[in-house]
């Protein structure tokens, strides 16, 4: 087969693509990750930006929420589908079975995050559809795809949460903890209420938030945010992030038993 | 068809490719805002919109703002306002809008309405001047129309002594000599439409002239006449000794700073428990201890937009220098401090002022006397419409008259900057000048 000759990274891409097709599928089965992380952020904007906002004199308000329900949108599958999912297939053994399997763990890891972008993307198309055409949104065509595209990435700081999660939290528990961190974080780092309503002592906090520092590169993008540097975001969730992960190898190593 | 380019191993990849297109296509078909055009160009009249702008809303400074005129009002300032199509947008970035600027002391006469208009002063509070110039003058304030002068204000006929200051410039003035005159002095200034009642204390001493002026009995009483008449009664003060005393009879604001000592703390804080606001017009100030402005304006400011007569005044000199620019400064910055509220005015056409163009000066001088650049522009802006009771202009507000300045340029940084003008609307209609070719 002329196949084989390809390199390897193509196989290597194939194998990922196929286990994120697994991977999206079997997400979409699951009502309880698939229904809130898909509805949860349209249904709030519809109603929260569309319908109460309808008529009024300013875009503000519609304009803030698409940023901040679109990494609301992203964050539901990521720290679910790693969160949860990891937890499960490790404690019935699915996990253990993988690792007896060729496929590299590039390609699982790949699979995963490509999942929550998937979700992602729908959430995002659904929610800049309903901005655009019903709330009256408008954006210069490069902060569109800026959003977008800081919306996208904002999966892989929060599968390092999912993933730490996964690497610690027993099945129930992780299911406890994820929502826990899914709502407790989406509101105190401003992604359902304005930040500047909120009590400043829970300003101060949201500071420890990927979310917060995400949602304010995205609402940097349509000039609505606190209007710190782009640099103190990034090195902050730069650092969070690194903690995630360092915290998800820990938790794997220990549950290898090494 | 083989089993093999049916299978997901085969279909995956256009399926992923399928997505990222559809992905895509949908960003590009997303509404995108009207253009806006950047200044430079005609700009727009009576109904538009500045479009992500920093604003000056006559208090604080906002960042990435749209101004929505209508029929020459201000019809919003917010966010990302929700703008009718077709509405003409100017674009406002890296420029900062404020409302037309108010010199809380001139003295008018001739075309200088026309020079301040040019130079983003779109009010002046004129403190003496002929009643019939201020009649004249008055139903522009009250119409909103193309014109090329700004409006008007004014205290009127002065109060003042026979042979006092004010009776040498050639304006027939009313005097009076004595308390039981008050009332009916005001009453007549009532009459004449006088928007409120500008006092003189003025003996010569600290320029070594003796000059006739009121008792302080005659005016104590005009300004309990003025006040019983619903009208603010302002004065004008050389010495601390004088400011002092004029607190003490009740007086609503000063429309000089003295020029002799500089105020303590323990005073200045009197002047903010009372409530009474100074004009200190600093540029006159300067110019009458011998360190005018006028040059420093003439060499940056926009030759091209200086009249002759601007010209002219801002290079003339005092005849006998009176007063140190430190005891001025040094007391604005003990009022201000202790809390007083200070508005700027020019006392221009005096000597080494310009009408309009010297503001810009004034600016800077209350920003040397320690006054921040947001607080300097309310003294210029805001604080001054509040403490004349004037309510249609002044702040980026809701109703208000579309009278604004745009500049160049970030502002907060940089206070020098205010004559760097991309626009002035009075009105909403925007004003001609050499800065706009
Ligand atoms: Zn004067």
């Amino acid at each position: 087969m002329a196949a084989n000759t390809r390199p390897a990274l193509f196989w290597h891409l194939r194998i990922a693509l196929l286990e994120t097709r697994f991977q999206f599928l079997s997400s979409l089965r699951l009502p309880a990750f698939a229904i809130p992380t898909l509805l949860f952020p349209v249904f709030f904007y519809l109603f929260f930006a569309v319908v109460f906002q309808s008529g009024g004199p300013s875009l503000a308000a519609p304009t803030y929420m698409l940023a901040t329900y679109g990494v609301f949108g992203v964050l539901g599958p990521s720290i679910f589908g790693f969160g949860v999912g990891l937890a499960q297939e490790r404690d019935t053994g699915a996990l253990l079975l993988k690792r007896t399997t060729p496929m590299p763990a590039g390609a699982f890891l790949f699979a995963r995050v490509a999942t929550a972008a998937i979700f992602g993307a729908v959430v995002i198309g659904a929610l800049f559809l309903l901005a655009g055409f019903a709330a009256g949104v408008e954006l210069h065509r490069s902060q569109w795809f800026s959003l977008a595209g800081i919306i996208l990435a904002a999966v892989l700081p929060f599968s390092a949460i999912g993933l730490a999660i996964g690497a610690w939290a027993k099945q129930q528990a992780a299911v406890a903890v994820v929502n826990l961190v899914f709502i407790g974080m989406s509101l105190i780092s401003g992604l359902w209420v304005p930040i500047d309503m909120l009590p400043n002592v829970m300003q101060d906090i949201a500071i420890v938030f990927p979310a917060f520092h995400l949602g304010q590169l995205t609402l940097k993008v349509i000039d609505l945010d606190l209007g710190r540097p782009i640099w103190f975001h990034l090195v902050l969730l730069g650092g969070q992030t690194a903690v995630c992960l360092v915290a998800a190898a820990l938790g794997f190593r220990r549950f290898s038993g090494r | 068809m083989t089993a093999a380019e049916r299978s997901p191993w085969r279909r995956d990849p256009w399926i992923a490719a399928a997505g990222i297109a559809a992905f895509v296509s949908l960003l590009m078909m997303l509404p995108v805002p009207e253009p806006a055009d950047p200044p430079g160009g005609p700009l727009p009249e009576t109904n538009f919109a500045v479009v992500n702008v920093t604003v000056f809303d006559g208090e604080e400074f906002r960042a990435h703002r749209d101004v929505w005129v209508e029929d020459g009002r201000i019809r919003a300032v917010g966010q990302r306002l929700a703008l009718p199509d077709g509405l003409p947008r100017v674009d406002g970035r890296g420029h900062t809008l404020l409302p037309g600027l108010i010199d809380a002391h001139t003295h008018t006469y001739g075309m200088v309405l026309n020079d301040s208009l040019r130079f983003g002063v779109t009010t002046v509070f004129d403190q003496f001047t002929a009643p019939s110039l201020a009649a004249q003058k008055r139903p522009a304030r009250e119409r909103l129309a193309r014109t090329d002068e700004a409006d008007l204000f004014s205290a009127g006929n002065v109060a003042t002594a026979p042979g006092g200051h004010g009776t040498q410039f050639g304006v027939p003035v009313e005097t009076l000599t004595s308390p039981e005159e008050a009332p009916a002095f005001v009453a007549a200034r009532r009459e004449e439409s006088s928007d409120w009642i500008k006092i003189i204390w003025e003996d010569g001493s600290t320029f070594g002239a003796d000059i006739p002026t009121l008792d302080r009995e005659t005016i104590a009483a005009v300004i309990e006449a003025a006040h019983a008449e619903d009208l603010l009664a302002v004065m004008h003060v050389s010495s601390l000794e004088h400011g002092l005393a004029a607190l003490e009879m009740g007086v609503d604001g000063l429309v000089h700073v003295w020029g002799d000592e500089v105020i303590s703390e323990a005073d200045a804080a009197r002047f903010a428990e009372a409530g009474v606001f100074v004009i200190p017009t600093l540029s006159v100030r300067l110019a009458a201890a011998g360190e005018s402005m006028g040059p420093e304006l003439l060499r940056d400011l926009h030759p091209e937009d200086v009249s002759d007569m601007q010209r002219q005044t801002l290079a003339q000199t005092f005849p006998r220098p009176a007063g140190t620019s430190e005891a001025s400064i040094e007391s604005v910055r003990r009022l201000h401090a202790a809390g007083v509220r200070i508005l700027a005015g020019t006392d221009a056409p005096n000597p080494g002022t310009g009408f309009g163009i010297s503001m810009h000066g004034e600016l800077r001088l209350l920003e040397r006397a320690g006054l921040s650049v947001a607080d300097a522009l309310a003294a210029a802006t805001g604080a001054a419409a509040d403490a004349f009771g004037i309510e249609d202009r002044g702040r980026l507000e809701r109703g208000r008259i579309a009278d604004l300045l745009l500049v160049a340029g970030d502002l907060e940084a940089d206070l020098s900057r205010s004559a760097e003008i991309a626009g002035v609307w009075k009105d909403g209609f925007p004003v001609e000048a050499a800065w706009a070719r």
